[in-house]
């Protein structure tokens, strides 16, 4: 077996200046080919390569100065690109508020409207949609997620054979998710919500991986936004425009929230099935439906301590046949509401007249 | 391996290498791209579908109707067309009116028949419109419970009145009095799949076919409750003779 | 300082030397690395929606590999145990080559790690804020990187000696060389509980998962160095005792029948107990709701596998065609079953019950073809410098080919 060390000498009379052309033919053509590969870095966005966002610090790192430095940028950019000044700020959590969700299981109907306004709240992307919340239609007698429907298109919801539950980020208090992130790009504020700084994540999407209501979404490709439906009410930790690459999710409409209203998704159920509050405040909301109602969490094994709570409260008839028709044998037998009271119905003429004819 | 060859196999790969190089670099440049983007149309949301507004607009307080460019209240009309006499005459007027309230199926178990422009309780006593929740009340007293404590019904405006105005809306700014149940909606549009569209093709039947875990009797009952019952009144028919 | 610029001077120019066929591989490997490079640069300008992953299946094929690749490189430690613990003398000047594989197979690793982030401009980010010791990944960060580091100064420091033509001072490498066995346990140890500790994912959240990859790392690792020794022997003239091979081979042979057996016992578990947690494992290996795009290649990998360990267990395997082929079988079998086996299908279905199946698309396949080229192309310079030196054909004193007298050796192919 030929050794090709073993015949140093066998070129050496070889070494022809059409050897060395060949070479440097060789060479070049090498080169031409690497050149030509990285040629669509072209097209890379110089917007994310600037210094100033190389060098700009992790969050909780930031002093005062540099964090309005970096909100003043980070407008400058949302201008730039969506030609509306954003009112950009950070909103700190506020003293003494734990943020929680309730969500009645038995008034949802389906209607998807909550995620739509979490869209347009928060600037999520349009084009490849991204959303937060995903409803799924879950048949009577089950709540098993792994026959539920995700892509339920109906004529008319809800339909009496499902219920629905929509999910999104648990806020948990034993997130999964926080832990395992390399660099601590997202964390639980004091105010109980999970948040990330889109400007540290790396992408790695390991967070995702772990969180066992798959409430976090990745931006695989450069998120797009209408420039005219852009909600330039943001802040740095909730719903500035993200860039593509990085993960986003739920944060219980932070530049809401903590400026004192009600999340997007709640405001707009046209059923009330949305309940927020602050935990820790005997009277709001949620902490009076956990008092008096009968709440689950979504996959309780997984111990992780969800801030975002299932309940049925009275039954709440909207299934088939739930209303006695007119008709019905029990109009027949004359069982009206007013017989219940009889001195109210003493007190109205006619009423002796008994059942209907 | 025979050492005659090498040099003129050397000679032809040194040869072929650069030309291999440039094709290599054309093929980077204007090659066909590989990966079609797959990027669904984005969904139709009408604004209008994301109103925060309340469902229904309520009647005042008397309620009002214009007849013939005159404001009319209910008593107006029902001074003359006196309901107390005749409780369960023809609806005249109101036989648009559609009433599916369960078994409160009386026009007079919620108006006040004496005073057509109020509501009635119980013990006959009078509730303005204004006041509607408390005719409400009457029957659904857990639900107003709840309601006073801000936990049924849609609400807007501050999580805290500390923070803000809270608006709570009224029972009827979202339930017909006459048929309370909320009407059917039109879902707004679902994703068009994973976010990338890269779902595999379903198999035919569908991806979630509730009738794989027949086993669970939970879900029989609710799918087949013929089937339990059928079996109920054969083993009945079976006990009698 | 001087002497040791030279020594790299010279391995840069060793590394264009050589006979046609090696030219030939060597431009075959630089244009499909160049493919991925290409590829690569696509995914950084669109994003990461060139590949087939999205939110459901959130990790694919670049992750696959690198779990796969993180049990070849810790399988380096199957030829150092042997030569370091036992004294063995036929594998002693081998040992050299499992390290170089163990380089080539970490930088793979980091590669793949690499492209699979959205964000590769702030990798810098693990250095001002890490998440450690809660997050495995910075965990796996350090140990993947330490033993990159371990490998090569083991590798470096013998080859370095080897070419000053002094005799390597013990205290420089024997205490590396056991760290480094230690090390190599971890580091795929680590990658399994990158897995494991995951809740919210059954499939992955069971501790067999860390002994099943130690086993299949130690099957499929020393299986690719039988390979790889048998093709050093046959053209670069190293020479390799066929008593090495076999012991090698018994190496492989007792670590498959492990593997084997912890996937049955895995396989009891889930499908005995019978438990909505048993949904990936379903469609692994039988399809969910329709739903089967894995099993084929799940019972590929069984096949193969159990095709292997029988061929190992009869005697014809003295022979080493027979061998080669258990090698080959096993090493392509526990591709399929560590990588598309055991990262794919624990996000399917998702937390959420859906059903999404995940196929590489094209761009994606072409930059793990370009990655396992390039890995490919460092392990060939490497053993294509190391052969010389340690034979002593490139020392300090009699140069044979480097020296920029001779450059133009570049051609004589």
């Amino acid at each position: 077996m030929k050794n090709p060390d073993s015949t140093p000498a066998a070129g050496g009379p070889q070494i022809t200046r059409r050897s060395v052309l060949r070479g440097a033919l060789n060479t070049a053509g090498g080169l031409a080919a690497f050149a030509a590969a990285v040629s669509p870095l072209r097209d890379l966005d110089r917007d994310e390569l600037t210094l100033e966002r190389f060098l700009q610090k992790h969050y909780k790192e930031m002093t005062p100065d540099e964090k309005d430095r970096a909100l003043q940028r980070i407008a400058a950019e949302v201008e730039r690109r969506y030609a509306a000044r954003p009112e950009l700020r950070d909103l700190p959590a506020m003293d003494g508020v734990e943020f929680a969700y309730a969500l009645n299981l038995g008034r949802c109907i389906g209607c998807r409207r909550c995620v739509h306004a979490c869209v347009a709240e928060n600037n999520q992307s349009r084009d490849p949609e991204v959303q937060y919340i995903r409803v799924l239609e879950l048949p009577r007698g089950s709540v098993d997620v792994e026959r539920a429907d995700h892509y339920y298109d109906r004529p008319a919801v809800p339909d009496p054979d499902h219920f629905y539950m929509p999910v999104q980020c648990h806020q948990c208090a034993n997130p999964p998710c926080v832990k395992v992130c390399p660099v601590e790009a997202t964390w639980q504020e004091p105010d109980g919500v999970t948040v990330i700084d889109y400007d540290w994540c790396i992408g790695c999407r390991y967070c995702e991986a772990a969180c066992p209501y798959f409430a976090r979404r990745f931006n695989f490709a450069e998120p797009s936004v209408p420039r005219e439906k852009l909600n330039t009410d943001m802040t740095y930790l909730s719903n500035r425009p993200r860039r593509k690459g990085v993960m986003e999710k739920c944060h219980f409409c932070l530049q809401r929230t903590r400026a004192g209203r009600m999340p997007a998704c709640l405001e707009v159920c046209p059923v009330g099935a949305r309940n927020f509050g602050n935990l820790l405040d005997p009277d709001s909301q949620v902490a009076q439906i956990l008092k008096t109602k009968h709440v689950l969490v979504l996959k309780q094994e997984a111990n992780t301590l969800p801030r975002f709570f299932y309940y049925f409260d009275e039954d709440f008839p909207r299934n088939r046949g739930s209303a006695p028709a007119r008709g019905s044998e029990a109009h027949r037998k004359g069982l009206s509401l007013t017989v219940l009271n009889p001195q109210a119905a003493q007190s109205l003429p006619g009423r002796g007249r008994g059942g209907p004819a | 391996m025979s050492t005659a060859q090498p040099s003129t196999r050397g000679a032809w790969v040194a040869a072929l290498m650069g030309p291999a190089f440039a094709s290599l670099a054309a093929w980077f440049i204007w090659g066909p791209a590989l990966t079609r983007l797959p990027v669904g149309k984005p969904a139709v949301v009408p604004d209008a579908a994301l109103s925060t507004a309340a469902r229904r607009t309520t009647v005042g307080d008397p309620p009002t109707i214009l007849i013939n460019n005159f404001r009319r209240t209910c008593t107006d009309c029902h001074r003359i067309f006196d309901v107390a006499a005749r409780p369960e005459g023809d609806r005249l007027q109101h036989a648009h009116v559609k009433l599916e309230h369960g078994i409160n199926d009386r026009c007079q178990n919620c108006h006040n028949y004496r005073n057509m422009n109020e509501l009635v309780l119980y013990d006959g006593g009078a509730v303005t419109y204004s006041e509607a929740p408390r005719l409400c009340q009457k029957c659904h007293g857990l639900i107003f419970e709840d309601w006073e404590r801000g936990i049924h019904g849609r609400v807007s405006g501050a999580w805290t009145s500390e923070l803000g105005p809270v608006q709570r809306l009224r029972c009827i700014e979202c339930h017909d009095p006459h048929q309370p149940r909320h009407p059917a909606m039109d879902p707004l549009q679902p994703l068009p799949g994973p976010a990338t569209l890269r779902m595999g093709t379903p198999p035919a039947g569908g991806a979630h076919a509730p009738e794989l875990r027949e086993g669970d009797p939970l879900r029989r009952a609710l799918l087949h409750p013929q089937l339990s019952g059928n079996n109920r009144t054969e083993r009945a028919q079976h006990e009698k003779p | 300082m001087k002497t040791y610029l030279t020594f790299l001077w010279r391995c840069f120019r060793m590394s264009f030397n050589g006979d046609w066929r090696y030219h030939t591989w060597m431009f075959v490997l630089t244009a499909i690395a160049l493919l991925g490079l290409n590829a690569y640069c696509r995914q950084l300008v669109h994003g990461l929606v060139m590949t087939g992953m999205t939110d459901q299946v959130s990790w694919g094929m670049y992750i696959a590999n690198f779990t796969f690749l993180v049990g070849m490189a810790a399988a380096a430690v199957m030829l150092v145990i042997p030569v370091y613990v036992y004294r063995n003398r036929d594998l002693h000047d081998l040992v050299i080559f499992g390290e170089l594989l163990a380089v080539a197979a970490i930088i793979m690793c980091l590669l793949f790690v690499l492209v699979d982030l959205g964000r590769p401009d702030r990798f810098m980010h693990i250095f001002w804020r890490f998440n450690f010791p809660i997050s495995m990944l910075s965990w796996d960060v350090i140990v993947l990187n330490g033993y990159l580091l371990l490998n090569l100064h083991i590798c470096g420091y013998l080859i370095y000696c080897a070419y000053r033509r002094v005799p390597p001072s013990q205290y420089f490498y024997v205490p590396f060389v056991f760290i480094a066995i230690a090390w190599a346990i971890s580091i795929h140890t680590v990658t399994a509980f990158l897995y494991v500790g995951l809740g919210g994912r059954p499939f992955w959240n069971t501790a067999i998962i860390a002994p099943r990859f130690l086993a299949s790392a130690f099957a499929a690792g020393p299986a690719l160095i039988i390979l790889t020794l048998q093709i050093i022997r046959r053209f670069a003239g190293v020479h390799v005792a066929d008593r090495s091979l076999l012991l090698l081979r018994n190496i492989v042979t007792v670590a498959l029948t492990i593997n084997m057996f912890l996937l049955v016992c895995e396989l009891f578990t889930e499908f005995y107990t019978d438990s909505a947690h048993v949904a990936s494992t379903v469609y692994l290996y039988f399809g969910l709701h329709g739903y089967a795009a894995l099993v084929p290649w799940i019972w590929t990998a069984v096949a193969l596998n159990t095709a292997a360990l029988v061929i190992l267990y009869l005697p014809l395997t003295r022979s080493l065609q027979s061998l080669n082929a258990a090698c080959l079988l096993m090493i392509v079998g526990i591709w399929i079953e560590k990588g598309m086996g055991l990262i794919v299908p624990a996000f399917i279905p998702s937390p959420l019950g859906e059903i999404v199946e995940y196929s590489p698309t094209a761009n994606e396949t072409l930059i793990c073809l370009g990655i396992w080229a390039f890995g490919l192309l460092l392990y060939t310079i490497m053993v294509r410098i190391t052969v010389p030196v340690l034979s002593g054909q490139l020392t300090i004193n009699a140069d044979s080919g480097g020296s920029p007298a001779r450059a133009p050796h570049l051609e004589e192919v």
